[in-house]
């Protein structure tokens, strides 16, 4: 493992924070749904993330002065670090990517945000009679979901469920995403800065449009 | 794929998991974030500097209101303050002189036309300082100018005068636009450090954005000025 060097945070955080480019670049890919995009929003993720790394460390390690700041970070870096790093450029990500549509649906005068809105119905389900074990005004506990995730994996998905992926919504893809690797609900509900029921429902309601057609 | 054993089957979870780690970054990809990166401009480790004032909360202002009307109060004497030197620092002594209005605009004190030699009179008197001629340039300036009307007023605190020639040269008259306006004007110490000692040609805007050409000089304490329309100028005075 290398060390952080006070003097070259830039060749540091280069070298330490490789190790998960790919992931950051995949995370920004179920975000934009475009290879260019995603290699744009991973660049712009790094190069915040460059910038705000003091304050990252003075935030999750309660460091005030200088000294201390450059004591930790001349440590070694370990791999909790980095999978802390990691899911700390996955915020930096996701609020830029929501920065960028804002921008861009503001200009052309559209609702902005509207796949993140908090108006969204999270506790129903859109697609219960897909679904087909569940009240249409039923509430989801994370027991409830188990058992449909459970009744999901039972049946393959299809050659074309990826073009149903493609036309799920960014919060649906990155929840789908982050689910698929292993991150639980309530990380990707600090994650994705969403409620905990929110996640629940959207990760049900992504996963019985992904079923709709597998037989 | 329905026919396998479930067990067998691949979960959601792995089928996505295998779709996303089929994307990478190109090698072109990295090489190109690893160079934003390296020339990215280093974040900053240390804490922003104390300001030079200091105010202890104890002693902190609490009312807002209050707070900002003394705030503003402050900030408009400090420009006031600072403001009105720099802008008598930066005035233009040569500039302001061809704004000035001539003997076209306001009825002319006196009139030369046909004694010209009473130029003289007229300037000493005004002045009452004997280095007034000193120097020769008001012969020089009689030598190829006709005075005319002209009038007096008050520049700087000082006294000054204004008078139209016309050139004694038909060609020379015909070129200009109109007549010449000769300014002499007695220089405070402010505006002797403004006027150049040698002859200089400028060319200052005039109210209506008509570039006027100037001539200007110094001798002693008198500052002279032959002001014209954009058209050549002669080489006198």
């Amino acid at each position: 493992m290398t060390t952080f060097v006070k003097k070259n945070w830039n060749e540091v955080f280069q070298q330490h924070s490789e190790v998960v480019w790919d992931s950051l670049y995949r995370f920004s890919l179920s975000l934009t749904r475009n290879q260019s995009e995603a290699e744009d929003l991973t660049q712009q993720t790094l190069l915040k993330a460059l910038q705000a790394l003091p304050g990252f460390f003075k935030a999750n390690y309660f460091v005030e002065t200088p000294e201390e700041l450059d004591k930790l970070a001349s440590e070694t870096m370990t791999q909790d670090l980095q999978k802390h790093l990691l899911n700390w450029m996955i915020k930096i990500a996701k609020n830029s990517f929501l920065d960028s549509r804002n921008r861009s649906t503001h200009k052309l005068n559209h609702i902005s945000l509207e796949d993140w809105s908090e108006s969204e119905d999270f506790f129903h389900l859109s697609s219960t009679a897909e679904v087909g074990r569940t009240h249409p005004k039923q509430q989801l506990t994370p027991d409830s979901l188990s058992q449909l995730e459970n009744d999901f994996f039972e049946l393959a998905l299809d050659d074309d469920w990826q073009k149903r992926f493609e036309d799920l919504n960014a919060r649906q893809r990155s929840i789908i995403f982050l689910s698929a690797e292993e991150y639980s609900y309530k990380e990707i509900a600090q994650l994705l800065d969403i409620p905990l029921g929110t996640v629940m429902s959207t990760l049900s309601r992504a996963l019985s449009k992904l079923r709709k057609s597998a037989k | 794929m329905n026919n396998q054993n479930p067990r067998e089957v691949p979960t959601w979870k792995k089928q996505v998991h295998d779709y996303f780690n089929k994307n990478e970054l190109s090698t072109e990809s990295r090489s190109r974030l690893r160079a934003a990166l390296l020339l990215a401009s280093s974040p900053s480790t240390h804490q922003p500097k104390q300001t030079l004032i200091t105010i202890p909360p104890s002693t902190r202002w609490k009312n807002p209101v209050l707070s900002s009307i003394l705030s503003a109060a402050l900030a408009a004497s400090f420009t006031f303050l600072m403001v009105k030197p720099a802008s008598e620092e930066t005035l233009d002594p040569i500039a302001e002189l061809t704004q000035l209005p001539g003997p076209k605009v306001y009825p002319p004190d006196f009139d030369l036309e046909g004694d010209s030699r009473a130029m003289h009179d007229i300037v000493y008197e005004l002045f009452a300082d004997k280095n007034f001629f000193v120097s020769d340039l008001p012969a020089q300036v009689l030598a190829e100018y006709k005075p005319s009307e002209g009038r007096f007023f008050s520049w700087d605190g000082e006294p000054a005068v204004s008078i139209q020639m016309h050139h004694q040269n038909t060609a020379q008259a015909k070129k200009a636009n109109g007549p010449t306006t000769l300014l002499i004007v007695k220089l405070s110490e402010k505006s002797q450090r403004k006027f150049p000692n040698e002859k200089l040609t400028r060319k200052v805007a005039g109210k209506a954005g008509k570039m006027r050409k100037v001539k200007v000089w110094r001798e002693g304490n008198f500052g002279y000025a032959m002001v014209q329309d954009a058209v050549a100028v002669n080489d006198t005075p």
